[in-house]
């Protein structure tokens, strides 16, 4: 690995390796247990003491967490090269990453802040996400505004140097532990252009968070209510009324997120093989069925290779067109719910335990998941709305006259 | 792992377009028709033919010391792409996919017919499959040994280009039974030789084939150029070619089917509105876009996958391959058929000419069931897969 390097790059590799040698805690090293999952950071998660805390400070502290950020932002500065020797260390080692790798403040926020946000937003907010010090969530959706989402109601009204803000979002994931919401408001009447972009502290006073049970029993989703909130009007990203196509661009980045995860294309080489363990042993069980479960599983590779290969082509190809992300979102969402619906169908009632002694941890987790699995075409945009920009943006048919 | 380059760079965009003009100028898709209709057809224009040869598509895949261009499978199936756009009718899958077994690339000498092979003036395809069904591993045909030679006996089906063949390639039982991997091997045999009788069909893509005969055909003990592992192992890789060249083809074929429907949604008005802004349609073209580009992406990673040296690796990307092409043109040529309405229907629009391609293109180089238990063959633990 290192045969072919110049010297400065032989430095830095030493230099890293040192620095990960003696950093990184024995217990951020190898895999994550089942059911584990890295740290989301956040006020909360700094306030008990741990390792992964720890891990993630001297991390954070190097600027390691987002490497390729500018240095006074939060990041290290490095290039495509270091960045490479930087992610070949730490997979030598083990190491857990500091920070899930689903962060929304570095996946969907940052990229707006980078591109909308003015400087002092830019030094304000971007070195807390990069340093995993404050969580951040989503504020877009509301009870009457899901898909039609420019019909969304939140108002914020200018009152001297702060807006106040009243209303009412909907599915923001993981509200009940984050710090600050990112949401879209009601400045103007204008459907769309009477929208803006506003960061807002979860702290301030006049914000309830309650968390939603979902059909799996959990609740990641959470609304939260704003009554007469003051948030500051520097908190405003771009112009007032020009909220419209940040949120449009953020959705982009969301569908990314959401695509580079659904179809386990992270971590993909364990998730298929652990499917592949489960087929093998339908097949072994019953095996007057084998030609039709290994169908069934060879068109689940089929369809996730060839999502890989076009995630791969569509990379390569530099394609900005706004569908692609919509491609790649809806079909890597549908092919996990496949996933689910086949695993269900290998495992029988063992994947519908719910509780009671006999059910078994394995039996219930899969049940949520299948459960869970099932928001996958909805939330981030529906299949059917991933549909109509596919056909505007990829196609080029012609809307229909409609408001 | 690195991944495979997947994007077109600026020569393969280059040799895209110069092999799009020729065949509009040289071979658009009313050629079809007229190869069709005309009486006594050959099914192939030679003057296009010699053309193509010219052009060097044959050798594209052939190593440069053999005479070909070296360019390989990749740029290979750039031209496929554009030959299933138009529809054109050649023998050059047939001929390529006899070509591993000429080039002294898969452990056979270098054949001596090479050189005219890819100058076009010799037609040499493999003769091989012995069902209506995709069963790559039955050969009943059989070939007994004699003090001077072999002689063969058998029925081959559904032979691309075998009546225009100057030589068929054989596969035929030394030994074993129908299905057994050992004993195989592979004769190359003159078409014009005694016993040998070549019953002339055509499918309903217009493609000419052949039932090839063989009563007794006596052949000498220098036309078997492989047999057992070796045999075994340059039919799969014929196949491997042939899937992944006819899924590129499939590809452009299904991609000129959806422009050609796209066209029409946003041209054609029914109740005052164009149809192409009625949502039902919208949604349900979105859906052939996604899989022309999921198709897209599988034929290159196969194509890809031929240049390089994983065989189990490129045995599963030809088999996505075919998988999804075939899912997508199956599709996109149902699905243009019902949006054209009546007029899909007629002869004079060219949908209906996809959709004749892509019924018959599913299932000649494996249908998708047989794809798909080769992927899990392939990705499942040696004791666990099904036979």
């Amino acid at each position: 690995m290192t045969d072919h390097e110049d010297p400065e790059m032989d430095a830095f590799r030493q230099e890293t390796a040192e620095w990960l040698a003696d950093n990184c805690p024995e217990s951020m090293r190898g895999p994550l247990a089942p059911g584990e999952s890295a740290p989301g950071g956040g006020r909360r998660f700094f306030d008990e003491p741990s390792d992964a805390r720890r891990w993630l400070e001297l991390m954070g502290g190097r600027g390691w967490v987002v490497p390729e950020w500018p240095e006074q932002l939060g990041g290290a500065d490095l290039d495509r090269q270091r960045m490479k020797v930087l992610r070949e260390e730490l997979r030598r080692i083990g190491a857990r990453p500091p920070l899930a790798e689903l962060n929304t403040g570095i996946k969907m926020l940052a990229p707006i802040l980078f591109a909308h946000g003015s400087e002092k937003q830019q030094h304000q907010f971007l070195p807390p996400i990069a340093r995993g010090r404050v969580r951040w969530c989503q504020g877009y959706s509301e009870p009457e505004a899901g898909s039609d989402l420019a019909a969304l109601r939140t108002r914020a009204v200018l009152a001297g140097d702060h807006y106040l803000v009243n209303g009412h979002k909907i599915w923001s994931s993981y509200a009940h532990i984050s710090d600050w919401i990112f949401c879209l408001v009601r400045t103007g009447d204008d459907k769309r252009g009477g929208i803006s972009f506003l960061l807002i502290d979860l702290e301030s006073p006049g914000i309830t968070v309650e968390p939603i049970t979902l059909l799996s029993g959990r609740s990641d989703f959470c609304e939260v209510h704003f009554s007469d909130v003051a948030v500051p009007r520097d908190q405003l990203v771009g112009e007032p009324g020009g909220g419209w196509p940040i949120a449009k661009s953020l959705l982009a980045h969301e569908r990314a997120m959401l695509g580079s995860a659904g179809g386990g294309l992270s971590g993909g080489g364990s998730r298929s093989a652990s499917l592949a363990s489960i087929v093998a042993t339908a097949l072994r069980d019953r095996a007057d069925e084998s030609d039709g479960l290994a169908d069934r599983f060879g068109a689940h590779l089929a369809e996730l290779h060839a999502l890989k290969a076009t995630t791969t082509r569509f990379a390569q190809e530099r394609r900005t067109d706004p569908a692609v992300p919509s491609i790649v979102k809806l079909v890597s969402t549908e092919l996990n719910m496949k996933r689910e619906d086949l695993l269900g169908e290998l495992l029988g009632l063992d994947a519908m335990t719910w509780d009671g002694d006999a059910a078994t941890h394995d039996g219930t987790t899969r049940a949520r998941a299948w459960l869970r699995s099932r928001a996958n075409s909805i939330e981030g945009g529906t299949s059917e709305v991933q549909l109509n920009i596919i056909a505007k943006h990829g196609l080029g048919l012609p809307q229909a006259a409609t408001s | 792992m690195t991944a495979p380059i997947l994007a077109h760079d600026e020569d393969e965009q280059a040799l895209r377009s110069a092999a799009r003009s020729f065949l509009a100028a040289h071979s658009p898709i009313s050629d079809l028709r007229r190869l069709r209709d005309e009486p006594g057809s050959a099914g192939m224009c030679p003057v296009v033919w010699k053309k193509m040869a010219e052009l060097d598509w044959l050798g594209l895949a052939v190593d440069e010391h053999q005479g070909g261009s070296g360019a390989g499978y990749f740029q290979q199936g750039i031209i496929f792409e554009e030959l299933g756009r138009a529809l054109v009718l050649s023998p050059l899958l047939a001929v390529a996919e006899a070509l591993p077994c000429l080039d002294g690339s898969h452990g056979t000498p270098v054949a001596p017919q090479l050189a005219s092979v890819l100058a076009g003036t010799t037609i040499v395809c493999l003769a091989h499959r012995e069902s209506a069904h995709y069963i790559p591993e039955l050969v009943a045909t059989t070939a007994r040994a004699t003090d001077s030679g072999f002689v063969l006996s058998g029925r081959k089906q559904f032979v691309a280009y075998a009546g225009l063949a100057d030589e068929l390639i054989i596969s035929a039982r030394l030994s074993g039974q129908p299905r057994d991997r050992n004993g195989l091997g592979l004769f190359v045999v003159d078409s014009a030789a005694r016993g040998l009788e070549v019953e002339p069909l055509r499918l309903i893509d217009s493609t000419p084939r052949a039932h090839v005969r063989l009563d007794d055909v006596h052949v000498g003990a220098s036309a078997l150029i492989a047999q057992n592992v070796t045999a075994a192992d340059l039919l799969d890789r014929c196949h491997d070619v042939a899937t992944a060249l006819q899924a590129a083809e499939m590809l452009g074929s299904l991609s000129a089917a959806l422009e050609l429907t796209v066209t029409h949604l946003k041209n054609r008005v029914q109740f005052e509105a164009i149809i192409g802004t009625f949502q039902a349609l919208q949604h349900r073209a979105a859906r052939m876009l996604i899989a022309q580009e999921l198709a897209t992406s599988a034929v290159r990673a196969a194509l890809r996958s031929l240049d390089g040296s994983d065989l189990d690796g490129t045995a599963v990307d030809v088999s996505v391959a075919k998988v999804t092409v075939n899912e997508a043109f199956s599709l996109i040529a149902r699905e243009g058929v019902q949006m054209h309405g009546g007029m899909g229907m007629t002869d004079e629009a060219d949908i209906g000419l996809y959709l004749k391609r892509s019924q018959t293109a599913a299932a000649l180089g494996g249908d998708s069931g047989y794809h798909r238990r080769r992927i899990a063959r392939h990705k499942l633990p040696q004791d666990s897969a099904p036979a």
